[in-house]
């Protein structure tokens, strides 16, 4: 039997890193300091409460009983990437949680070290100091699809949390065969490289315990220099940042949330809401309209969330909105009515919705037919599609209130 | 030519073109003592913009040379202001760096890796450590005023060395940003001058929380009733501070002088041994230490080695610029952190600090001030004590304040066979203005 544990490294979508004021954006060159780059005599900064906030959301979306307090330990090791010869990394900030069926050991929180490129010699130091949350699972995974589905479950939570931008998974692998000892291979960057890991190292079972870098172009895994039982990170409290009280947020478990709302609509939908962070719009949703209407709604209203970039977790669903799916429900309006509506809305625009009892039909048929006589030529020639032109023009007199379908029906009884 | 020694209160009420021949003669005079090696960078043509202050090689000043006086940071340049020194920048003038033991490693003052700092009064002295230029460059008159730092003694023995005032403030109340780790937990930035109000004067000034030493504490002390008489105070002395294996000499020097004011004196005992207090602190400082040193390996700045690899740059780089002591003390702080002997040491290091500090706070609700001599002996020669062991007994009486976070001065009050003596007055946590009020009354009284 193969037994798979993860440790599983994320950013935490924050402005600063964790002990300085540096911005956290990656692709600057220039985002260091005396204190990330651990300059003699500099010291910490307060750690960022926006990295240690959403630790603890992350924690207890995962299931995890949050601590009382964190304490940072300095973990000793010599790489070129790690400025002061030690990283600065949390007690945990969550115990005994589950995903997916694999129970989580802890989350914590670190920072993160610098870029090194072994080839040129030289170490990008933009993104040593960058809060780093580490995900550690029991050894509960024993085959590449038991890994997928737990990877792309924890990318369902971190997409729920909006907790991550740059949607970047690092993983160490811990991999054991049978009765063989565990191998462990370090900082895998790509679920593609996990996987691969995993097909490398499940072959056999292991004499010994060991370390091992992934090769990434070769995909190829290799021996570390030091072995492991070798390794003492001799872990000391820092001495410069004093304990930190944490408290639960309030976050409640995605699983849990996920059965709910898996309970009210199709699965399918309800993982789009949570992941889409749709939810809390969602459940002011659920009280006023029925599974339906919001299925119908759902993909709406992100696509034009998307397109005017509004985070969807700041969506709330105002009165207005609600007049609306009301209105179409009991088709006063059109759907096409109720879009652009919904659509002012986002936009700020003053709401105007014009019944569609009030439209004289037969009249605007007749005043368009007698605007467009070249339109109508074409289409007495045989250009039929020529109809959708007459149509549009037709909608536009009446401001959208009346179904294209029977403008169409309309036009072709009158055009015929 | 104007008295080098006036008192500091004259120097800073100086008109600007006394203070700018003062410091020029202050320049020739670093120049003429060159072999006291007191400095380890000197300005050529400073800005005069107040009294002359040195700042110790352990604290970093922005685009000038910062080395520790080790030769791994040989050639490296500071690169930010310390906190304590951007408070002081605009009405000091910056004379230079002084000499120290490596990082602060040394109760000598001697082991600076650029050349040996000499005491004053009688080069082939030590002139007390580690920041021991600072006590020679103020004894000497070539600085009025100078930041040091204190880790478990450093800025009172060379005070009391070479006869100026050096004083630990409460830890927390000084940033220690920009100070060059020896020992997290106990390091402290510290004034040193020649009289306590210059010390007044420095502390006043680089005191105060600080965002960007987590350490510190929002506090505000109140140095506009200084001085002040303070009316009987309750004087505790522990008789472990006057025994051998402190000099008889010195302590009947302290005994004698406590009572020249008028004060109540009460005998005190704690039950932990000052030696063992010593042991700990050697257990806990070289693990903090050796934690902080990993930085120095080559990689990012100082000098590198050779090699190709980063771990044989490491090896080589640490091998050859580190000098023994410092190799020394990261050996033993890497050996005592490790899984199979942090609790058989560093645990138990831990426990005796926190029992002397509870008895120590419960001999303060009985005592305003603790007093006892700074230094169990005179300035030693150079090759009349060399084993490590037997300097590290030197800190036994510097060891409670840092233990207890509390502030301690160091003030010149006589001389045995023409060495100064310092006087050790210990205060509450934060009561730092009374330790420089009683430090004050003594120097006057004294006098």
């Amino acid at each position: 039997m193969i037994r798979i544990g993860l440790e599983v490294h994320v950013h935490p979508m924050t402005e600063s890193k964790l002990f300085c004021s540096c911005p956290t954006s990656l692709e600057s060159d220039v985002s260091m300091c005396p204190i990330c780059t651990a300059q003699p005599g500099a010291k910490p900064m307060a750690p960022n409460s926006e990295a240690i906030k959403k630790a603890v959301m992350l924690a207890e979306a995962l299931g995890c009983k949050i601590e009382e307090k964190i304490v940072f330990l300095r973990k000793h090791y010599f790489y070129p990437d790690l400025p002061a010869g030690f990283q600065r990394t949390s007690t945990p900030v969550g115990t005994g949680g589950k995903l997916a069926g694999v129970r989580i050991r802890e989350v914590h929180l670190e920072e993160d070290a610098g870029r090194y490129d072994p080839r040129k010699g030289l170490v990008n130091y933009s993104r040593a100091g960058v809060p780093l949350v580490e995900i550690v699972t029991e050894p509960d995974m024993h085959s590449k699809d038991d890994v997928r589905v737990f990877l792309s479950r924890l990318s369902d939570v971190l997409d729920f949390l909006g907790f991550w931008n740059d949607k970047v998974m690092r993983a160490d692998v811990n991999i054991s065969v049978d009765h063989g000892e565990r191998v462990e291979v370090k900082e895998v960057s790509t679920i593609k490289g996990i996987m691969k890991v995993i097909e490398l190292e499940s072959s056999q079972p292991s004499k010994e315990r060991v370390t091992k870098h992934f090769d990434e172009a070769r995909q190829a895994t290799k021996i570390a220099r030091e072995k492991e039982t070798e390794m003492d990170y001799r872990f000391i409290p820092d001495p410069d940042i004093p304990k930190i009280k944490i408290s639960p947020t309030g976050q409640e478990s995605y699983e849990e949330l996920f059965k709910k709302v898996a309970a009210e609509i199709p699965e399918e939908i309800a993982r789009t809401i949570l992941v889409s962070g749709l939810y809390p719009a969602y459940r002011e949703m659920k009280n006023r309209m029925e599974p339906e209407e919001i299925i119908e709604w759902i993909s709406i209203i992100l696509g034009d969330l998307k397109y005017r970039n509004i985070d969807p977790r700041k969506f709330i669903p105002n009165p207005e909105f609600f007049m609306i799916v009301d209105k179409l429900r009991s088709r006063e309006i059109t759907r096409y009515q109720a879009v652009s509506g919904f659509r002012d809305i986002l936009d700020g625009k003053q709401l105007k919705l014009r019944s569609k009892k009030s439209v004289d039909l037969d009249k605007v048929i007749t005043d368009v037919l007698n605007e467009e006589g070249d339109a109508v030529k074409k289409y007495a020639r045989g250009k039929k599609t020529v109809i959708h032109y007459l149509v549009g023009s037709v909608m536009k007199k009446t401001g959208g209130s009346i179904d294209p379908k029977k403008i169409e029906r309309e036009l072709k009884k009158r055009l015929e | 030519m104007q008295d080098l020694m006036i008192p500091t209160k004259e120097i800073l009420e100086m008109e600007k073109d006394d203070l700018e021949e003062r410091i020029r003669y202050q320049l020739d005079l670093a120049e003429k003592y060159r072999d006291f090696h007191s400095f380890v960078y000197l300005e050529e043509d400073p800005a005069v913009l107040g009294p002359s202050l040195g700042v110790k090689d352990n604290i970093s000043v922005k685009g000038k040379p910062l080395t520790s006086c080790s030769r791994i940071l040989e050639g490296y340049i500071g690169t930010y202001d310390a906190t304590a020194y951007s408070k002081l920048k605009s009405d000091t003038t910056f004379l230079g760096k002084t000499s120290c033991d490596p990082f602060g490693c040394g109760s000598s003052g001697a082991t600076s890796d650029f050349g040996r700092t000499k005491h004053p009064l009688d080069p082939s002295r030590v002139p007390g450590g580690s920041s021991g230029g600072n006590g020679v460059a103020l004894s000497l008159g070539i600085v009025d005023l100078a930041l040091g730092t204190d880790t478990f003694g450093s800025a009172r023995a060379p005070a009391s060395f070479c006869g100026v005032v050096g004083m630990r403030p409460s830890y927390g109340l000084v940033s220690r940003y920009g100070l060059l780790d020896l020992s997290m937990s106990l390091d402290t930035i510290t004034p040193m001058a020649r009289d306590v109000y210059g010390i007044a004067w420095l502390l006043e000034r680089i005191y105060g929380k600080d965002e960007h030493d987590l350490t510190t504490v929002d506090i505000k002390l109140d140095f506009s009733q200084f001085p002040v008489d303070l009316k009987y105070p309750r004087i505790g002395v522990l008789t472990d501070c006057f025994r051998s294996p402190v000099d008889e000499r010195i302590s009947r020097l302290v005994e004698k002088t406590i009572p020249k004011l008028d004060v109540d004196i009460v005998e005190v005992e704690i039950s932990t041994s000052l030696d063992l207090l010593v042991k700990a602190y050697y257990t806990i400082m070289p693990v903090e230490f050796a934690s902080s040193m990993q930085r120095y390996s080559g990689f990012l700045y100082g000098k590198r080695g050779k090699g190709t690899h980063f771990q044989e740059i490491a090896i080589e780089t640490r091998s050859d610029l580190l000098s023994p002591e410092l190799k020394r003390r990261i050996i033993l702080g890497t050996a005592i952190s490790t899984r199979e002997l942090r609790d058989k040491y560093y645990s138990r290091a831990l426990s005796i600090f926190s029992k002397v500090r509870e008895e120590v706070d419960k001999i303060f609700k009985d005592v305003d001030f603790l007093i006892s001599p700074t230094m169990p002996v005179l300035p030693w020669r150079f090759d009349e004590i060399v084993d490590p062991v037997e300097i590290y007994m030197m800190d036994i009486l510097t060891g409670i304040p840092p233990a207890c976070g509390l502030p301690a001065i160091s003030i010149p009050v006589g001389s045995v066979e023409g060495f100064p003596v310092g006087m050790q007055i210990i205060g509450p946590r934060f009561g730092d203005v009374d330790v420089l009020r009683l430090a004050r009354m003594y120097e006057e009284g004294i006098a």
